[in-house]
């Protein structure tokens, strides 16, 4: 009587995790490594300086520009109920430029970004989105192999199954970006100045 | 019912449970738990965030200040830089962990002042259960190698609701490190010893690789050590005494192997365990002791949809735990050759609501025989064996409301051959601002397990209730400060009892009350741990654990424990890390006259320096580390918290320490 009862359990559960798995909403894919590199993300913005005159023009808000098949998903949505160095931040997203061509409107609406970041999916593409924002003072970032070395200036790197950055201090100087130097210290590379005391470990 | 009638009842029992589990597919163990809370993240500093991994999430893993339970992490940097060379040294570190002895050399922990060595914590690797299935032990002491642990996660509450069998009073969740690259080696080596003889020596070796979505890895580990190198005097408390440092009397070894296997959605991992130990036998000889286990598991993970985790585990264990050799005495010979074997099946999913809750739930079930044909001590139906089968279903949801994060769950077990427990669970976690408090209800249990069965067929499972608080300030982005109160009441402990023959009895209860404390420092290069645990035993009714003239202690447990930890770096790649542990005084039996005799043991403060020359020579490769033990070469006994026919043993002297790790 037993072994009736817990077969039944089973095949109860068998059912009701079925029928489960059919009704389940399909939520924007969330993964766990791009919620930690939003946080960064929104990190990176507190330890950055832009020009005055980028931050006069910004009507008080931090411009978050995604351009490419976004990653983040419902990631940044915390940020809606938070602020960035005493500013409210908003997230602006930009399809493809595999897909489409962007408009000039778009275009204009990527320079007024603060930060820009770059998905995977733009790799091609990924020095002509660098040449179309390099003097409007943007922070570039992204998360593949030699975005530094392509006009980067942050990228996410996973070391020990942990997320990790570098920096590409001389593009930022360029943009006029400050990086504050707490950033470049607990970055795993810097590229630019103070690459001799970058890591303590 | 006829013999062959139940095997055959148990073996198709076995197979339909496995068709079911591969017909849904769907298990995920606790320890693949994906918190998706990103609302918590952000929360964080750069520097915690930096210690978050991406790979296998965990509630607790994202949001420490918030998890539904009391949990430490120690991790890779912590262990490298404190020098700890085991399970023993790093709970040292841990609040309201102590260690004991379960036979001579056989190391075991008490949590929050309770022998918790049988039965009532588990110990995991990368999710895989070491405890044995003959008493649910795990010996601490020069067994698992520490080079090669990314992290160590320690809920010092109950777990049972989650993790199930073994969890009553704690977990002790070991993740080794993984390949990041191809061809990734690491070879580690070690020496150390006393004035008199060598205390240890060992080599480990990691050989992982990684391509694409396929990886694998090898850990391979040799050691052998002593446990002391003094003369334990009336070790048997009637005048029998031996020198622990002469002939390999106090000699541990321990061959470890963990293979590991992904391949995108799909796991395998084999645990091979060699330990075995040298102990006297009161009054007769040295014997040698060991504990082999082979465990293999194959884990699917099957992500059904974006919410949707789903995975199916299988689990084959074979052990010969606490086995050895004849051992003459006037009465005859005595000798323990059993075996156990056990068969695990799990499933489990896990579903993210939008909003960030969770729900997680899922069914196990255990087929587990001990046996030994030489051996007349495990005696069911006739046969020298002793069987039975643990079939659970468990479930818990996570859901964020105005007024906290509130989890909310349990656990049904049956134990066929000792009856059902149902342990429920509940947790309000809420953060304010640099705040954070918790509140946890929990029920726990620990079934019988196959020796707890042998000698006494009419043992019950034992039933536990936890409640805990704990309170916290992030003071500043370097420095996290926590404070917790605990009670804890086990209805009919399942407790060793010895007269004349062993034999397990369910006494009437136990328990005990207390604080823990903990202040984590971490700035740039500088890390400062203070921890502080105190316990008052409450309502034990336990003989075996009492203190006469003292119903505030229990046997072999400090009431105060106090760590600190400060790791300094003077200057590039140097780290120098002075530690001590303060105990408070401790009570042990040390004489039997006509009845036990009891001493009270003075406090004592163990003191320790580590110094780590990380990348020495040259960048990400080479790590050296020096260090001293015991530095004031203090006279520290561990003792045998229940009346089970030993005195204390001292433990070693001052040791001297040195190795070398290398990465290729």
């Amino acid at each position: 009587m037993r072994f009736q009862t817990y077969i039944l359990v089973c095949l109860f559960s068998a059912i009701l995790t079925a029928s489960t798995a059919t009704e389940v909403r399909a939520e924007p894919p969330v993964g766990r490594e791009y919620q930690i590199k939003a946080a960064f993300v929104h990190n990176f913005i507190k330890f950055v300086d832009w020009p005055k005159e980028k931050v006069a023009d910004s009507n008080n808000l931090i411009t978050i520009g995604i351009i490419g098949k976004d990653p983040f998903g419902q990631a940044f949505e915390p940020l809606k109920n938070k602020q960035a160095n005493g500013k409210k931040v908003i997230i602006k997203r930009f399809i493809s430029l595999k897909e489409s061509k962007l408009s000039g409107d778009q275009v204009e609406a990527i320079r007024k970004c603060h930060l820009l970041y770059v998905c995977r999916s733009e790799k091609e593409q990924l020095k002509k989105i660098i040449n179309s924002v390099k003097d409007y003072n943007v922070l570039i970032v992204g998360d593949m192999n030699n975005f530094l070395e392509s006009g980067g200036i942050i990228n996410f790197v996973i070391e020990d199954k942990k997320v990790r950055f570098e920096i590409n201090n001389i593009v930022a100087k360029q943009a006029k970006l400050d990086i504050r130097s707490k950033l470049l210290r607990l970055a795993k590379k810097v590229i630019g100045e103070e690459t001799s005391d970058k890591k303590e470990n | 019912m006829s013999l062959k009638h139940n095997l055959y009842t148990q073996k198709l029992r076995l197979i339909l449970v496995l068709l079911i589990l591969s017909t849904i597919c769907v298990s995920v163990y606790p320890s693949d738990w994906d918190a998706n809370e990103p609302g918590d993240f952000f929360d964080m500093s750069l520097e915690e965030l930096m210690d978050v991994e991406v790979g296998v999430a965990s509630r607790k893993k994202s949001t420490q200040r918030e998890s539904p339970g009391i949990v430490t992490v120690i991790t890779r940097d912590q262990i490298q830089k404190s020098g700890a060379r085991d399970l023993v040294d790093i709970l040292r570190q841990v609040p309201g962990f102590n260690v004991g002895f379960d036979t001579v050399g056989a190391y075991g922990v008490a949590i929050r002042g309770i022998w918790a060595n049988e039965g009532k914590v588990l110990v995991l690797m990368d999710g895989v259960e070491l405890n044995d299935d003959m008493y649910s032990t795990f010996q601490y002491g020069h067994h698992i190698p520490v080079d090669i642990i990314d992290k160590i996660e320690i809920m010092r509450g109950p777990g049972s609701a989650m993790y199930g069998e073994s969890a009553e009073l704690g977990v002790i969740n070991i993740t080794t490190i993984s390949p990041q690259k191809k061809d990734d080696i690491q070879v580690s080596t070690t020496y150390s010893r006393t004035s008199k003889t060598f205390a240890g020596k060992g080599v480990t070796g990691f050989y992982g690789t990684k391509e694409e979505d396929i990886s694998f890895s090898v850990i391979s580990h040799y050691e052998q050590g002593n446990f002391t190198d003094k003369t334990a005097v009336n070790y048997d408390l009637v005048g029998s005494s031996v020198d622990l440092d002469e002939n390999d009397n106090s000699e541990v070894i321990s061959p470890f192997f963990n293979i590991g296997l992904n391949w995108g959605n799909f796991s395998l991992r084999t645990i091979i365990d060699r330990y075995g130990l040298n102990s006297p036998w009161p009054g007769y000889s040295m014997y040698k002791m060991s504990f082999y286990s082979d465990i293999i598991e194959t884990k699917y993970r099957w992500p059904v949809t974006d919410s949707l985790a789903v995975t199916s585990r299988f689990i084959y264990k074979h052990q010969k735990p606490w086995n050895y050799p004849s051992v003459t005495y006037s009465g005859g010979s005595f000798e323990n050759r059993i075996t156990s074997d056990k068969y695990t099946s799990e499933v489990f999913f896990s579903y993210d609501i939008a909003g960030g809750h969770n729900i997680v739930g899922g069914i196990a079930y255990d087929e587990i025989t001990g046996g030994d044909n030489t051996h007349t001590g495990l005696l069911e139906d006739g046969q020298n064996k002793v069987s039975y089968y643990n079939a659970s279903f468990y479930g818990e949801g996570f859901f964020k409301t105005p007024y906290g994060n509130l989890t909310i769950g349990g656990r049904q077990v049956k134990h066929n051959h000792s009856g059902s427990s149902f342990v429920p669970r509940l947790a309000l976690t809420k953060a304010i601002g640099d705040y954070h408090v918790k509140a946890i209800f929990s029920k726990a249990y620990r079934n019988p397990s196959i020796m707890n069965i042998a000698y006494n067929p009419n043992i019950k499972p034992e039933e536990t209730t936890i409640y805990e608080l704990e309170a916290g300030k992030q003071v500043s982005d370097n420095l996290l400060l926590t404070a917790s109160v605990f009670d804890i009441e086990i209805s009919d402990p399942i407790v060793y009892f010895y007269s004349g023959t062993s034999n397990y009895v369910n006494f009437n209860k136990t328990g005990s009350r207390g604080v823990e404390f903990s202040g984590i420092y971490k700035k740039d290069t500088t890390n400062i741990s203070l921890i502080y645990s105190f316990y008052n035993a409450t309502d034990n009714e336990v003989s075996e654990y009492s203190v006469p003239g003292d119903g505030d202690s229990l046997l072999g447990f400090p009431s105060h424990k106090l760590s600190l930890y400060t790791s300094v770096s003077p200057c590039k790649n140097l780290f120098i890390t002075p530690s001590l542990t303060y105990f408070s005084s401790r009570y042990a039996v040390t004489d039997y006259g006509t009845d036990y005799i009891y001493d009270k043991l003075d406090s004592k403060i163990l003191t320790n320096v580590s110094l780590l020359f990380k990348d020495a020579f040259q960048k990400e490769r080479l790590d050296m580390s020096f260090a001293i033990y015991n530095i004031f070469d203090e006279d520290y006994d561990f003792i045998e918290p229940y009346l089970g026919g030993y005195a204390p043993i001292p433990g070693p002297s001052r040791v001297f320490a040195a190795s070398l790790m290398y990465r290729f």
